[in-house]
């Protein structure tokens, strides 16, 4: 019931007109939160109407609060025809509920202290109505609050608090105290525009619907997501992606990844930790304490623990199941101080464990023991009673409690109450069986339960609790005791829930010669369409024996053999899993082995799992506080391959257990990577299907879930057990759908972990003990697997740096290049594209097969193509990758663009040497080419000053080289002469070869401009951006027709000429840095392609230009000094108070740091300089908001984090003629867009947008009604920056 | 390259003020890339017609949809939308090239009615002027606009235009000017008035808003107007309790021999034997115009055809007796206090008579000339 939104309708201004006949409107005001509406009265006959209104009040369940977007829709009143709409604004609430009071375990807590600002509950400024049809029309000043009870209750569905962060690094002001691991979520609907009602309806209504819908869904995703996250321990998800799968006629899917952490502010963050623990250890007696405990500090612990209602309830009488969510982040950062006293809990969580079985006979018991002081122990046996659904508490008096709901969980006070109406409905679930439609409602939240400690479950289905789990979770050293040994856990949960979606993996492999021949894997869903869901994951792959070198780590393993086909980027792999077959009975009685939902798949080939049940019982928290026990997975799948668990792995072990070792993230914390290993990708191609149950996406689950085991078992074979900067993406045509998973796989350590886990893993780690003391900066390039066990050809070579590690030739990563690590030169932009020609009549099975068949070659070309593209560049790493294959009606395209660079470690790079066996005559010619690419070498060592630090780098290191004695290293290195395993021979046989070789030499970048894919330029010093830049967030977006002719060709033509309008359109800011430049690919119709690129301009001020710099704060605002004046007076009174109140807390966070008194933002009042004249720039003019895809803001430095946006667009046109064709309408609507998010921005309080993206941006077109429709999602992570003094500076 | 959609957004609308100024000249877009193009641009920055032009029909795009914003430059500033995020200097490039004049082109629409049908003459004007047509449209319609808005407001009208419509205050005068002949209704257009330029008008206009309007400095010499009925006065209005006073000037007939002998005797050895000698003879008729002009002046009809009387009573026999400028002024410069000191008994009378001269006087040393 938490849930408190106060809503107040100031004023509108610049509405359109709607009465032609006096030229005004009489506009109204309809506020709509869920099912409530309210309205404003009539304001007649005014352009610029005053409501002025009274709080509008909804009382509203927190977790409606978190789907609902609060609709304001502006009306124009009728007397004789019907009410006109003028437009609407879409408010998501969830910045407002992460509050500074409320937010999870410390967020913001100490901020909180210092800033006691409202600006976290309080939305208030002018924001733009926005017309589907129309556009934006006009402006409504709101005032909204949100008031949230603290919720106590334990099994709620929402998950307030939780913070989203699509910044895909530590926020800033933060600190990681520790990682729960990858939490994903997956919501499927119809869509709007694809049901029948959309015949009937107008298009405004159909856009809305479908506006709404999304942003519900939106907001669904992220209160699971955040479900799942408390359920983990966490408190706020970073990196987190959402992404729409417009599928059409299938339906919607709504998907959401990101990466559980537990954030802490920085600085004050030790302090309240003792604070706490005083507060514990002075209490009166422990039950006082604990108590205390959560008074104060109590959401954290709250949300963790709490459920979803119905979720759980219904569930109750099914089977409950034990967990247990430890938490150790703080043992980490404070170790001397009780880790638990943050959020350290074990919880009892009722598990559902899938409504679908339908004997209700078995039981498990779920045990909560949120601050136990008394061990319980013993067993529990559960008679059974179907009515009753029951929880076992842990803590104190009643630990065994049974029977009916009511006995539920007292003694801890607020905690672990129960609403009546919660109880009433696990009782009505019991008798209403699974095939409720409540039930069927709670399945999406059903699927949470991923990744939770289970506690051993005796085959009696009693309960066996060691004695420690129970002990006093205030002694730091019962930390470790959240582990447990676990038998066959959560043994018959989810019988015929598993029968539902278990299916059989067929995987054969033929080995060829020296490649993977065609391989193909067939999934079945056993219990309803199966021909439809035909999962062609197949790939044949040619005998390319030049790219061989060019993989840097290629494992067979006699072991193991893995599904890698699709994946080119990474190694030919001869790995398969083979997942056993699973057809469960639906008898659950019957203890089954594998007991998860199927969303986790069965295919949890864990191949190490036997060492780390070894270790299991010991392990000290780390990373993830609920790791999954392997124990378990080894017994579910009997077949699973053993250890391909190589050297190093060990560190991670925690993060490696995770079901998902993904973490979403691109920046980490220097130190936290070890060894890098390499770009991991898997990709599918599936049929879509129709959904029919909307409620249990499995199969979409089921094939995220598989891509997810592909890519970790990729990684397993480089040696890495984590996999950094993970993504997903789909690519729809028709009913073909591609997905795409991608990360980077790697070492990772924990600082604090080093000691013991050198001691535990004796000599495998050998490699990893001896970096870690030294701490080499090159340690990240090092390979993280020991050579001996590279049973393929790799060019290894002594790392240049400190001669001691091997280095591959070539590293490929998916990240942010690691801070420390050595580069010479600087970066640069690098970019393989290509297409390739599909048989547009195919259809269905046909299409996806062909597509799947093509799929290898187009990433191996892909491949090559960056590889001696970078090569010519004379550069040997590329970072921050991103490869996107899209498919259309009559081309697949493939596009990887990524950051090249000189990593000092690795070797000079060859360059690419044309040959040309076969035709002599052609010498001449080959002659060219290769003069060709000698010169574009060289251009591009002279450009990115390789040149200058490769000389440096040879001078120091020649000796060194010829000093070592492990001479055979040398031999290694270059010999173009060895026959095909060198990339670097360009083989020309026909003219399309000779086509190749020119893709290979990029044009120039114009002087003056640097490009790259990652947040900054590698080597380019940090201060020439220092100085208080010019941020320019862009969105370009282009289309052309593609002819079928030359496709290739004249796709490199045009994002040739992409690149360089965006460098023409800058030409008057450079010195220009473009950072972040992010390109998508669309095949939207026959012979059609849209580009949209996005990035960030950073305008560096040279050093000429520095003393002009600091004037730009004072002259954007000192102009026009009376009018100015005038319109300030114009401002709203109430507008003013609450500005004033931001500006106050601005000046506040301010003063200490000598920082220019931020913009707080927008409508700035004259009352303002009162507050502090001497400190802030009186506001005459509507701060400027920043936004940037980055995540921080380059001259300024983020203060506070106040939300997450996501924003969903449609626009639709009936007049694209004579809006200015297609450009404008395009233009317009983003021109809009950005001035909606700015205006959201603003009125959280706001200055700047960080992390800014835009995922989806479908236009439609039909020339013949003249009629256009384009659907963007965008969003990022507002923030208040101060910015940088520029006397700071200088 | 053939493409349906090439736009580039960014954050902070992104302007050149190069582009904008061929856009406010009323350049098509592949004429702006042409004359951008002979300008050297492509050679400057090693880009081709097509990434020229690109970037031309981005900017027009832009301008197009900044163009219904800077009808209300408000809008476009601190209480504006939010669409456009623009810098302050920028955003007072952008209002202020766009309401820019040409005189030439003010001229031509100075005292027509700004209706619509003339709006259709506009490619005469343009023709004419060898201004662009798109230009001249542009300009007739912020006149229009400016003048429909601040018609109605009370006070300053300089003032009310640079605070409406966030222009320089010299751009604020020109238009002031503008509107003050078209509420006033000066006759303009008249053959014999053709060889005055706009800057005489704007001359004139000022010089009457300045001393003649309600809200100058002399409204409340003579009746003492209750206050309440000053504030809603505009300076856009000739003083009608000013006017009406000017018919006592009229008595100067009467008194016309000593107002010669005043004048004369100053004037004596000032001016060339041959002005002097012309002054003499025709004092009478200079006088008399003169002394008229301001007893009729309360007639609406007299009023609106200030111009042409001038001209026709003053300029051209003067200019036939082939006086200068130098001449005239030092004529009028005597003339004034001449009269000034027949109306000692009457001091009211006296301080309308150096109202209406001064005004007289400027605008007469202005439009004297050929």
């Amino acid at each position: 019931m938490p849930g408190k939104v106060k809503v107040k309708i100031l004023a509108g201004r610049n509405l359109p007109v709607m009465d032609r006949s006096s030229d005004t409107t009489d506009a109204y005001v309809e506020i709509k939160l869920g099912g409530i509406t309210h309205k404003t009265d009539v304001f007649r006959k005014s352009l610029n109407p005053q409501w002025n209104s009274e709080w509008f009040i909804f009382e509203v369940d927190d977790a409606e609060l978190q789907d609902e977007p609060l609709q304001i829709r502006l009306m124009d009143y009728d007397t004789y025809s019907a009410n006109d709409a003028i437009g609407k604004v879409y408010l998501d609430l969830n910045p407002l509920l992460v509050t500074p009071g409320l937010s999870g375990r410390g967020i913001a807590r100490a901020e909180t202290c210092s800033v006691p600002s409202s600006g976290g509950t309080v939305l208030s400024g002018w924001l733009p109505v926005y017309d589907t049809m129309h556009g934006m029309r006009g402006e409504v000043s709101v005032i909204v609050k949100v008031e949230l009870f603290s919720d106590v209750n334990k099994f709620r569905q929402s998950s307030c608090g939780i913070q989203f962060f699509s910044t895909p690094a530590t926020p800033y002001g933060f600190k990681i105290q520790s990682i729960q691991g990858f939490v994903k979520e997956l919501v499927v609907n119809d869509d709007p525009e694809y049901q029948w009602i959309d015949k009937i309806r107008t298009p405004r209504a159909s856009n809305e619907a479908r506006q709404t819908l999304f942003s519900q869904l939106s907001g669904e995703v992220r209160r699971k997501i955040g479900l799942k996250v408390l359920e983990l321990g966490g408190n706020a998800v970073v990196g987190y992606q959402q992404m729409f799968d417009l599928e059409g006629v299938t339906g919607l899917v709504v998907r959401g990844i990101g990466t559980a952490v537990t954030l802490a502010r920085c600085h004050s963050d030790g302090n309240s930790a003792v604070t706490w623990f005083k507060d514990q250890h002075h209490g009166n007696g422990r039950e006082r304490e604990s108590d205390r405990l959560r008074l104060h500090h109590s959401e954290p612990v709250l949300q963790l623990d709490d459920y979803d209602p119905l979720a759980t309830s219904s569930l109750l009488p099914r089977f409950c199941r034990l967990q247990s969510l430890p938490m150790h982040e703080d043992s980490k950062q404070l170790p001397k101080k009780p880790p638990q006293l943050h959020g350290s809990n074990s919880s009892v969580k009722l598990l559902d464990s899938c409504g679908v079985v339908k004997v209700p006979a078995k039981r498990k018991l779920s045990l909560s023991n949120l601050f136990a002081k008394s061990s319980v122990k013993g067993k529990i046996t559960r008679p059974q009673a179907p009515t009753s659904s029951n929880t076992l508490l842990v803590p104190g008096d009643d630990e065994t409690s049974k029977g009916s709901p009511q006995t539920r969980i007292r003694s801890r006070s607020l905690i672990c109450e129960m609403s009546p109406i919660q109880e009433s409905y696990g009782d009505s679930v019991t008798e209403s069986q699974e095939n409720s439609p409540i039930n069927k409602i709670l399945v999406p939240t059903i699927i949470q339960p991923t990744d939770v400690i289970s506690l051993p479950i005796g085959p009696e289905h009693n309960l066996l609790v060691p004695a420690e789990h129970f002990f006093s979770v205030l002694e730091p050293q019962e930390s470790s005791s959240f582990r447990f040994q676990n038998a066959q856990d959560e043994t018959c949960s989810s019988g015929s829930e598993m029968s539902l979606n278990s299916f059989a993996l067929q995987a054969k492999s033929k080995v060829g010669q020296s490649f993977e021949q065609s391989f193909s894997s067939l999934l079945i869903d056993d219990s309803e369409d199966i021909s439809s869901n035909v999962v062609l994951n197949a790939t044949t792959y040619p005998p390319l024996p030049e790219m061989h070198p060019i993989f840097p780590y290629q494992i067979r393993s006699p072991r193991c053999t893995a599904i890698s086909p699709v994946d080119v980027i990474k190694p030919l792999a001869s790995t398969t899993i083979t997942a056993p077959v699973v057809v469960h009975g639906t008898t659950p009685s019957r203890p089954t082995p594998c007991a998860r939902r199927s969303s986790e798949s069965e295919i949890n080939t864990t191949p190490k799992a036997s060492s780390l049940s070894d270790s299991f019982g010991s392990s000290g928290g780390g990373i993830s506080s609920n790791c999954r026990p392997a124990a378990h997975r080894q017994t579910s799948v009997p077949a699973a391959p053993t250890n391909t668990y190589l050297n190093g792995v060990d560190v991670t072990r925690n993060l490696d257990a995770l079901e998902y070792p993904f973490l979403t993230m691109k920046t980490y914390p220097p130190g936290f990577i070890v060894h890098v290993g390499g770009t991991v990708s898997a990709r599918s191609v599936k049929l879509l299907d129709r959904i029919n149950n909307s409620e249990e996406p499995e199969t979409r689950d089921n094939w995220w879930t598989e891509i997810r085991m592909e890519v970790r078992s990729h990684a397993r074979a480089l040696g890495c057990a984590v996999i950094l900067g993970y993504e997903e993406h789909t690519s729809i045509s028709e009913e073909v759908c591609v997905l795409s998973a991608s990360g980077t796989a790697a070492v990772v350590k924990l600082q604090h972990e080093v000691d013991t886990k050198d001691i535990n893993h004796g000599k495998n780690n050998a490699v990893n003990t001896d970096d870690g003391k030294v701490n080499l900066p090159c340690r990240v390039c090092h390979i993280p697997y020991s050579k001996a066990s590279i049973p393929f050809p790799i060019k290894l070579s002594r790392c240049a740096v400190c001669r001691k590690g091997k280095v591959p030739d070539v590293l490929i990563a998916t990240i942010e290049p690691p801070t420390g690590m050595p580069v010479s030169g600087r970066g640069c932009l690098i970019q393989a594209r290509l297409c390739r020609p599909k048989r547009a009549e195919s259809r269905g099975d046909q299409q996806a097969k062909e597509i799947s068949d093509g799929l290898p070659f187009l990433e191996y070309e892909l491949h090559r193509q960056l590889i001696n593209k970078l090569r010519t560049k004379g550069m040997n790493a590329i970072f921050h990758l991103k490869v996107q294959v899209s498919i259309g009606e009559r081309h697949v395209v493939g596009v990887a663009t990524g950051t090249a660079l000189f990593l000092s470690a690795l070797p000079t790079p060859s360059l690419p040497k044309p040959s040309n066996p076969s035709i002599s005559s052609k010498q001449s010619k080959r002659g060219r080419i290769h003069k060709l690419l000698i010169e574009a070498n060289a251009a591009s060592q002279e450009r990115y000053g390789l040149n200058k630090q490769l000389n440096k780098v040879n001078d120091v290191e020649e000796p060194k080289w010829t000093d070592s004695d492990d001479t055979d290293e040398d031999a290694n290195d270059l010999d173009l002469t060895a026959g095909n395993k060198d990339s670097c021979v360009i083989e020309i046989d026909d003219i399309e070869d000779i086509d190749v070789i020119e893709l290979l030499i990029d044009p120039e970048t114009p002087e003056g401009f640097d490009v790259v894919t990652t947040e900054t330029v590698p080597g380019l010093p940090i201060d020439s951006i220092r100085r208080r830049p010019n941020l320019q967030a862009f969105n370009r977006v282009w289309k052309g027709k593609i002819p079928t002719l030359h496709a290739a060709r004249h796709l490199n033509r045009c994002f040739e000429m992409i690149l360089r309008s965006i460098y023409f359109k800058l030409r008057k800011s450079r010195p220009c840095v473009i950072t972040n430049l992010e390109f998508s690919v669309d095949l939207p119709e026959d012979d059609e392609i849209q580009i949209t690129v996005l990035g960030t301009a950073i305008t560096a001020f040279s050093k000429t230009t520095i003393e002009v710099a600091p004037c730009i704060g004072t002259s954007l605002r000192g102009v026009g000094s009376t009018e100015s004046e005038m319109i300030f007076h114009l401002e709203d009174d109430v507008q003013l108070v609450t500005s004033n109140e931001q500006a106050a807390s601005t000046a506040r966070v301010n003063q200490p740091n000598r920082h220019i008194p931020l913009p707080p933002p927008s409508n700035q009042g004259p009352l303002k300089t009162s507050v502090d004249k001497a400190k802030i720039f009186v506001q005459k003019e509507r701060q400027p908001v920043d936004i940037v895809t980055l995540i921080h803001l380059p001259g300024s430095r983020v203060e506070r984090y106040l939300g997450h946006l996501n924003f969903f667009f449609i626009r639709e046109s009936t007049s694209i003629r004579e809006d200015g064709g297609l450009s404008g309408f395009m233009q317009s609507f983003i021109t809009e867009v950005l001035g909606i998010v700015r205006a959201h921005v603003s009125a959280l309080g706001g200055n700047a947008m960080v992390s800014y993206f835009m995922t989806q941006c479908v236009l439609l077109h039909n020339p013949h009604k003249n009629q256009g429709q384009c659907l963007i999602n965008v969003g990022g992570d507002v923030v208040l920056a101060a910015r940088c003094t520029p006397d700071k500076d200088v | 390259m053939e493409c349906s959609v090439d736009v580039f957004v960014g954050n902070t609308t992104v302007i050149d003020p190069e582009i904008y100024q061929l856009w406010v000249d009323g350049n098509s877009a592949h004429e702006a890339a042409d004359i951008l193009q002979q300008r050297g641009i492509l050679q400057q920055w090693g880009a081709n017609m097509d990434l020229l032009m690109s970037d031309v029909l981005d900017h027009y795009r832009t301008f197009h949809m900044l163009e219904k914003t800077l009808h209300t430059p408000l809008k476009l500033t601190a209480a504006g939308e939010w669409t456009f995020q623009i810098d302050g200097d920028t955003q007072q490039m952008l209002i202020e090239k766009y309401y820019e004049l040409d005189d030439v082109v003010v001229r031509e629409v100075l005292g027509k009615k700004l209706s619509s049908r003339h709006r259709k003459d506009l490619d005469e004007v343009s023709e004419k002027t060898a201004i662009s047509l798109r230009s001249c449209r542009r300009q007739f319609d912020n006149v229009k606009r400016i003048h429909k808005f601040v018609e109605e407001l009370p006070g300053h009208i300089v003032n009310n235009i640079q605070h409406n419509f966030l222009l320089s205050t010299e751009l604020s005068r020109k238009y002031a000017a503008v509107v003050f002949i078209a509420v006033n209704r000066f006759e303009t257009t008249k053959r014999k008035l053709q060889y005055l330029n706009f800057s005489d008008f704007y001359h004139c206009a000022h010089q009457m808003i300045e001393h003649w309007s309600s809200t100058s400095c002399h409204a409340t010499s003579i009746r003492n107007q209750p206050e309440t009925e000053m504030e809603i006065e505009t300076d856009l209005d000739v003083d009608r309790g000013f006017l009406h006073d000017l018919r006592e000037v009229r008595i100067l007939l009467d008194k016309e021999k000593e107002l010669k002998h005043l004048v004369c005797s100053q004037l004596k050895g000032r001016l060339t034997d041959k002005i002097y000698s012309d002054m003499e003879s025709s004092f009478k008729t200079h006088s008399r115009s003169l002394v008229l002009l301001a007893g009729n002046l309360n007639r609406s009809r007299e009023l609106r055809s200030l111009f042409v009387d001038l001209v026709e009573r003053c300029v051209e026999p003067l200019r036939q007796a082939r006086w200068t400028s130098r001449d005239l002024r030092l004529f009028l410069d005597y003339y004034t206090p001449a009269g000034v000191q027949l109306f000692k008994s009457d001091s009211a009378t006296a301080l309308v008579w150096e109202r209406y001269m001064k005004v007289i006087s400027s605008c007469l040393v202005k439009i004297y000339h050929n």
